[in-house]
């Protein structure tokens, strides 16, 4: 028995590993690549770009389900899966200022597998363009994606891990916007 | 050795006949006051040394001392950990920002703020550990106990408490605030769109 546990212990041992890392790339998967969105960041008039994951989302998580808001820590308990969370949202200043081919490129990789078509959305004023994705790891959402393409503004928003979608939309306008103090970020903002 | 001898002088010995004829210089006299005999040279002289009531009174003195000084050490700690958890159990509530009182004027969407938040956010190589390093804030104990009047509310109350988060959890909390406020807004939109096209199905379904 013992000799036959050895013998085969190896071969546990790399399955074991294999489905580890086939978990880990399916996790991974979920994440979209915004490189080619730099361009639109050059013409835009105003560019949002938020990225939390790792420790950083660790300490937001738990400030957030330790608020006495209500709201807040039914949020921090909605998102108590999250990996990560991405965010760019560019708005311009004219009509068609961007190449919608970049959008284009970012909408390709829900191509790969994995991803499933939630919502689509096609509208022809402002030539609006609506797509949500998500992926599934079993029976797990391991990722969601929205694109949202118009003629003055781009918004991507990939979310990596579990979330409540319905909570999150229902919660919309019940999220303080925090404030953001420029002058004194202006200031305290570290030279480069 | 005759044993009668010693017990009431009868017989003769004369080995202790010796000794008492050396030792009579010695032999008790009522009358005689009993005499110390001179130490010989060899053996150094006792000096009796004072009674010691100085010292036991200083050693009384500091065990007191010592005692009122633990005392008090104790009691200042247990005093001063009531007034630090009063404060710790502030630190960990997030700053609730009021709602301006004429909403109606302001936009609070996240797009008009992408104006402010194009300084705030992270750089672009992500770099906000620096940032937050540069924006960390010393935290001052509030060792002033609040005292509330039975059923009466503190003064402060139509103004939020601020918060004492250290700046990385600021950070931290804003950005995530931030990113699903976007995420929200965006996600509604879509919901919108898909029941306001639903909406049009089930319309023109009736229409017919």
């Amino acid at each position: 028995m013992k000799k036959l546990f050895v013998k085969h212990s190896l071969k546990i041992i790399l399955s074991a590993i294999l489905l580890f890392a086939a978990a880990a790339a399916n996790a991974q998967d979920a994440r979209l690549n915004f490189e080619k969105l730099n361009g639109l960041g050059e013409r835009a008039r105003d560019v949002v770009e938020v990225n939390i994951d790792g420790k950083l989302l660790d300490l937001a998580k738990r400030v957030m389900v330790k608020t006495n808001d209500e709201d807040a820590k039914k949020i921090g308990q909605a998102i108590s899966g999250l990996k990560g969370i991405y965010v760019r949202v560019f708005n311009f200043e004219n009509e068609n200022e961007y190449d919608i081919r970049d959008v284009e490129e970012i909408r390709s990789q829900f191509q790969t597998p994995g991803w499933v078509k939630l919502a689509n959305v096609r509208s022809k004023k402002n030539n609006q363009k609506i797509d949500v994705y998500t992926m599934f790891t079993g029976e797990v959402m391991s990722g969601v994606a929205v694109v949202i393409s118009e003629s003055k503004s781009v918004a991507l928003v990939n979310v990596i891990g579990p979330i409540d979608l319905d909570l999150l939309a229902e919660m919309s306008g019940k999220l303080n916007i925090p404030k953001i103090d420029i002058e004194r970020d202006a200031v305290t903002k570290p030279k480069n | 050795m005759k044993e009668d001898y010693l017990w009431d002088k009868t017989g003769g010995d004369p080995e202790i006949e010796r000794l008492e004829n050396a030792l009579a210089a010695y032999r008790f006299q009522e009358n005689d006051t009993p005499l110390i005999p001179s130490l010989p040279a060899k053996v150094l002289a006792f000096e009796q040394k004072p009674a010691r009531r100085f010292y036991k009174l200083a050693f009384a003195a500091a065990a007191c001392l010592a005692f009122a000084a633990a005392g008090s050490g104790v009691w200042f700690g247990f005093y001063n950990d009531k007034t630090t958890n009063r404060d710790s159990a502030k630190t960990i509530e997030p700053e609730k920002i009021v709602a301006p009182r004429n909403e109606s004027k302001v936009d609070n969407s996240p797009e008009s703020l992408v104006e402010k938040t194009e300084v705030s956010t992270a750089g672009k190589d992500g770099n906000y550990k620096q940032f937050a390093r540069s924006k960390f804030v010393k935290v001052h104990k509030n060792i002033q106990p609040v005292v509330y009047r039975k059923g009466a509310k503190p003064a402060n109350v139509e103004v939020e408490a601020e918060v004492k988060l250290t700046a990385e959890e600021r950070y931290a909390y804003d950005q995530l605030r931030l990113a699903l406020s976007i995420t929200s807004s965006k996600l509604k939109l879509v919901k919108n769109k898909v029941e306001g096209v639903e909406e049009k199905n089930v319309a023109r379904k009736g229409g017919r």
